[in-house]
């Protein structure tokens, strides 16, 4: 099909000769204020690495977006959490997996997907997160399970999906609130 | 991962000069602790002051660390940032360590039994 020539209805159909320029939309549009919601997309490598380096600049764009510092660290601690569980369970470890990020900023609200085609959690269900038994001794004390405890503890409607290969993970996590 | 540690008296300092405690160095943070504690002495003071970050895996090393220390040693944190803080809040591991304002603060205060 030459350029120019789409059926019409139709667009032309992406990767056909003769387009003129990729279309950049920037994932940002500065209006906090506005009543859509900020959508920031972010791809991620499947390395802590990668998820530090992503951490950093993310919450430096939140920052500059207008959301709080004390909002701004509950962010990172969930993200943090959720991203090294893609890296170290659904890609386990193999270091050339991707996965995304998706953010939706609103006044109220951050919500968050993260969304990756490594191995399904098991039992396709969020694991639990209970609190820890602390009154034990010292060679008793847990040194890890504490991740998806603070995702629980600092997120709103939780959600994991398995859709063909793909993970899905959303929640919502409110600003404003003082803990 | 960068440390500088002070020997005063009965006391190790020990100030982490990273600011992240994260997974992607939770396993080095482990083993130059153990490298950097040895055998004595009893106290040892963990200036986090530089530490903007800490996730649960760096969580799981601070903890670890306390746990190779043994029963006769103690671990003790100092200048936790609110971010730290938080999460050694959320998780209620701040009622399992003695955790103090400023690392000065620390080394002044008595080594009084948790």
């Amino acid at each position: 099909m030459s350029p120019g020539e789409a059926p019409p209805g139709k667009a032309a159909a992406p990767g056909d000769g003769g387009t003129s320029e990729g279309v950049l939309r920037p994932d940002t549009h500065a209006d906090l204020h506005g009543e859509v919601g900020h959508a920031l997309t972010r791809v991620v490598g499947s390395t802590s690495e990668d998820v530090r380096e992503t951490l950093r600049r993310l919450s430096a764009d939140l920052g500059r977006l207008g959301v709080l510092e004390t909002d701004r660290e509950a962010v990172e601690v969930v993200l943090a959490e959720c991203m090294n569980n893609v890296v170290e369970h659904a890609y386990c470890e193999s270091p050339d997996g991707e996965f995304e990020l998706k953010l939706c900023l609103t006044r109220e609200s951050l919500f968050c997907r993260v969304e990756d085609r490594g191995r399904p959690m098991p039992g396709l269900a969020i694991p639990a997160g209970d609190t820890h038994d602390l009154s034990v001794e010292l060679d008793d004390l847990p040194e890890g399970g504490f991740g998806w405890f603070l995702i629980r503890e600092l997120t709103r409607d939780l959600n994991y999906c398995r859709e063909e290969d793909r993970n899905s993970l959303s929640f919502n996590i409110r600003l404003g609130q003082a803990d | 991962m960068e440390f500088e540690t002070v020997r005063q008296g009965e006391i190790l300092r020990i100030n982490v000069l990273a600011e992240r405690i994260d997974a992607a160095c939770a396993i080095q943070f482990k083993d130059r602790m153990r490298e950097l504690c040895g055998a004595e002495p009893a106290r040892v003071v963990l200036d986090l002051q530089q530490v903007d970050f800490l996730d649960s895996s760096g969580l799981g090393a601070v903890v670890a660390a306390m746990k190779f220390l043994g029963k006769d040693r103690r671990l003790e944190l100092a200048g936790l940032s609110s971010k730290v803080s938080k999460v050694f809040r959320l998780t209620r591991m701040d009622s399992v360590f003695t955790i103090h304002s400023s690392a000065d603060a620390a080394m002044t205060s008595n080594a009084s039994a948790a």
